[in-house]
């Protein structure tokens, strides 16, 4: 009976030792070699003039974190084709090992992954110059040690707003390839944010037309409402949001001329919400909510409430949105007819041309929040930084962007580009773009994120949505183009055309902060002015507010200070 | 001489104390409870104490190149704690916190206890069980769909303000603001956590001496008579431990509930500390000030159980941790 007992004792506890082991194993081998690279010491070959160390069975073994953007790149033809030419240009054989994270997850560890400083041999990153303390702590490669061996990223850094001033440190170090654009034909249109989404199927009906001043939009909102209240329009409010993640005031602060965070003035460095004009944006947003012609929900509904609202006729008009929801809730709503269609930002008297988000420069230009970085403890840096250069190569850019010729795209006699009919016709042709990979359709992202992008093969495969202006009338176009036509040039924002800045890594940091803390702070008070909690026309609120957004940093005011002084002026004069 | 000669002769169990011996002995007496024990005291050795050394970096200024032990100390050694202090929602956050865990605490306790003595007293077993199952279910659904489920219900069309609607009452934005955050919050708590927090309850209800309940009905007590006489007597000591440990997670929210249900108009109204370090410990990478701020919570839920402990071992000694 004892022996029994103790045998089963024993059996018990020798599961439960294995199972306490189970996840003990050996720790996963570090991504990046722990190796520093030491070139003199390994057995080196020469190509073109340079240098590279000896690859064991001449292969380079890597391990790569990149994001996925709803369609994962691995098995698609452009990423097969990505490989073959990679190891044709480099001479090695590729064994990469792909860690791929969708990008919601991906952006929210990127900072825990520099802070633990274990980070793969290389990674997409979007944090901007936040990875600069990690470059000095010597945890992120300074690519600018390994110039020679680049002949493609260098072309970027000297063609872009601010040059290599702008794509380099003050110190000649730089710790990530920024993330290029391509734009040989001046396309000066907006990402999103550019355009109210108005139902035109109502308005059509209604005789009412989209506004072009703010005036006409103010009236707009007034028949709108008369009409709901008297039953013969089918929605509850005048107006709604397109998610809680995006202030509703975001679709304004282009048309009062200031911003909704940190930006260059044309001036200076301000800060948006603290602006005499944010004040004036709310105070109009405060008489629209008074008004009754704002759902009430539009700061609590998430982005699948709202897209139910806006599908079932909840609402007329929509003034922030990403561009694409429209074309998104015409396919989504059963209701017939429902039509979502855009128009360009309603001018304001006082001043002017509205401003527009997120538009690009001509030609080619890096863009420093989004870029890929390199392990400092990579054990073959040379060979790292030439393939992450080779991906800024024409070639490399053309195949990426509109994928193998013959099979997704054609070239004509005077070297466009055309999509396959396959592609153009699909029922989804960004989709269908991604199927191959195509890089271009943002939702499969080919290679190593960020690779650069072309307007022409974006715009084309984008599918076109219904639009407004007061020349054409209703007629269908494409985001980029129509915002970047309608706004024309004067409607880029001096935010998207800053000085270079030349910060240490303690004052971008500051700069972050400064960002972070008080963007937070400021929405969530703007919002009590727009929905009258707090009073927008009493001066002593307002300044309690300023002192609020103030106190949210150490030295708000030196931060600004600090940002003029760091800042290249010289620059905008390119 | 002999004699002397006998004693001069020490064995090794000479040298060793009396008490340390008879303990060995016991310890080998009971050799297989403590093989049985060995496990369990290594996981939590191993994966509960020997990470404690991390606690460090609240004190350094960490570089994670150098790893904890190289890091450099602050200067002061409490930087990250008075920046804490000095934090200009501190007040906010540490009454935000305080409010959301006694109210939870005062809602999430009882709960349990209530329901598991109704269940107990039913009579029809199978009406039990179904009732007793239903009630787990909620336990197993994912703190997001919960959120979804609540910022739904909360909405103006939502099936609070319908039920709300019934009685004639206006429809409100349940998700605006903080006026129903502790209502859906401590209701949801209360919602998921009655059935599976009732099992222990009920188990200590089934140890309940059956002749007392014989006796109680020839003294002619009646039900209500015999759950506070033999019932609640019973669980007394089960209650009171899982009371001292809750009282230790009154600093220590739900964080992915809470930072789920905010938005713009009740952000920083329903700010707690566990979010906070989120926010600066994940979101911002800022470990050694996370960690400190973790740590300061942490020594308060200490000391939060070490005086529930000292209230209930004055009340009664038996029912005492320790």
């Amino acid at each position: 009976m004892k022996t029994k007992r103790n045998f089963a004792v024993l059996c018990l506890v020798l599961v439960m030792v294995v199972s306490l082991f189970a996840g003990c194993g050996k720790q996963q081998q570090p991504p990046a070699s722990t190796q520093t690279p030491d070139t003199t010491q390994a057995p080196q070959k020469s190509a073109g003039g340079l240098k590279f160390p000896e690859l064991p069975n001449n292969t380079l073994k890597l391990t790569v974190n990149i994001p996925n953007f709803g369609t994962s790149p691995t098995d698609t033809l452009v990423h097969k084709e990505w490989e073959k030419r990679m190891e044709e240009y480099l001479g090695v054989k590729l064994d990469i090992t792909w860690n791929i994270t969708p990008w919601a997850d991906y952006r929210s560890n990127e900072k825990i992954l520099l802070e633990s400083a274990d980070i793969p041999d290389v990674a997409t990153y979007s944090q901007g110059a936040y990875v600069n303390q990690y470059g000095e702590d010597g945890i992120v490669l300074d690519i600018l040690k390994y110039r020679d061996y680049m002949d493609y990223y260098p072309l970027f850094a000297k063609e872009t707003f601010g040059g290599e001033a702008f794509a380099y440190n003050p110190d000649g170090t730089a710790y990530y390839f920024m993330d290029g654009f391509v734009n040989p034909e001046n396309i000066t249109g907006a990402q999103s944010f550019t355009s109210f989404a108005y139902r035109f199927d109502i308005l059509k009906q209604h005789n009412l037309k989209p506004a072009t001043t703010i005036d006409e939009f103010t009236k707009l909102c007034a028949d709108i409402k008369a009409l709901i209240d008297a039953g013969k329009i089918d929605a509850k409010y005048v107006m709604s949001n397109q998610d809680k993640n995006y202030a509703f005031y975001r679709g304004f602060v282009g048309i009062f001329h200031t911003w909704d965070t940190l930006y260059w003035n044309g001036q200076k460095w301000s800060f948006g919400p603290i602006e005499d004009n944010f004040r004036t944006m709310l105070k109009y947003l405060n008489q629209l909510y008074s008004a009754g012609y704002i759902d009430p929900e539009f700061s609590t509904d998430d982005g699948a409430m709202c897209t139910e609202k806006a599908v079932n006729s909840n609402h007329v008009i929509v003034p922030t949105l990403w561009s694409g929801m429209a074309r998104v809730w015409n396919t989504q709503t059963t209701i017939e007819g429902m039509e979502w269609g855009l128009a360009f930002l309603p001018e304001h008297s006082d001043y002017g041309t509205p401003w527009k988000w997120g538009s690009r420069q001509e030609g080619r230009s890096l863009q420093t929040q989004m870029g890929i970085i390199i392990s400092a403890r990579t054990k073959y840096p040379e060979y790292v930084v030439r393939m992450i250069d080779y991906q800024y190569s024409d070639d490399m850019i053309e195949m990426m962007n509109w994928g193998i010729e013959g099979v997704t795209y054609t070239k004509t006699a005077d070297g466009d580009h055309i999509f396959s009919d396959e592609i153009l016709n699909a029922e989804d042709p960004v989709q269908k773009a991604a199927d191959y990979g195509i890089m271009s359709s943002s939702a499969c992202r080919t290679g190593i994120p960020f690779t650069p992008l072309t307007f022409e093969a974006m715009t084309e495969q984008i599918p076109g949505e219904p639009w407004w202006n007061p020349v054409d009338g209703y007629y269908e176009g494409k985001y980029w183009i129509e915002s970047g036509r309608l706004g024309g040039p004067e409607s880029v924002s001096p935010y998207d055309r800053p000085p270079v800045l030349r910060l240490s890594a303690d004052e971008s940091t500051r700069r972050a902060e400064l960002q972070t803390n008080c963007d937070s702070y400021a929405r969530q008070e703007a919002l009590k002015f727009i929905t009258g909690v707090l009073d927008i026309n009493d001066d002593a609120v307002w300044e309690a507010y300023i002192k609020g957004v103030k106190s949210q940093v150490s030295d708000f005011d030196g931060t600004l200070s600090m940002l003029l002084e760091k800042s290249d002026l010289s620059s905008l004069s390119r | 001489m002999e004699r002397l000669q006998n004693t001069s002769r020490k064995t090794l169990k000479d040298f060793i104390p009396q008490q340390v011996l008879k303990f060995s002995k016991l310890l080998w007496r009971q050799k297989s409870l403590v093989f049985l024990a060995l496990p369990p005291v290594i996981m939590v050795f191993l994966f509960r104490y020997l990470p404690m050394y991390g606690i460090l970096i609240a004190f350094k200024d960490y570089k994670p190149l150098r790893g904890v032990w190289g890091s450099p100390w602050e200067t002061p050694l409490f930087e990250n704690f008075i920046r804490f202090f000095n934090y200009v929602d501190f007040k906010r956050l540490i009454f935000n916190t305080v409010k959301v865990g006694i109210v939870s605490l005062f809602f999430t306790y009882p709960a349990p206890i209530i329901f598991a003595l109704l269940l107990n007293e039913l009579r029809f077993k199978k009406f039990k069980r179904v009732v007793q199952t239903i009630s787990y279910l909620p336990h197993f659904i994912s703190v997001v769909v919960i959120v979804g489920m609540l910022n739904n219900f909360g909405s103006l069309g939502g099936l609070f303000n319908q039920i709300r609607g019934i009685f004639g009452l206006e429809a409100v934005n349940m998700n605006s603001g903080d006026k129903y955050f502790l209502l859906m919050y401590v209701g949801s708590a209360v919602w998921q956590g009655v059935g599976w927090g009732a099992i222990i309850y009920l188990a200590a209800l089934a140890n309940v001496d059956p002749t007392l309940y014989d006796v109680a009905n020839i003294d002619g007590a009646n039900r209500w008579h015999k759950i506070w006489n033999i019932n609640l007597p019973s669980i007394l000591p089960t209650t009171t431990v899982i009371l001292i440990l809750n009282a230790g997670n009154i600093l220590s929210q739900d964080y992915t509930k809470i930072l789920l249900m905010q938005n713009d108009t009740n952000r920083s109204l329903i700010d707690v500390i566990s979010t906070f370090v989120y926010r600066v410990g994940i979101a911002q990478g800022e470990f050694e000030y996370a960690t400190a701020v973790n740590l300061f919570v942490s020594v308060i839920n200490f000391f939060l159980v070490f005086i529930t402990n000292k209230i209930v071992q004055r009340l009664n000694p038996e029912n005492s941790l320790w």
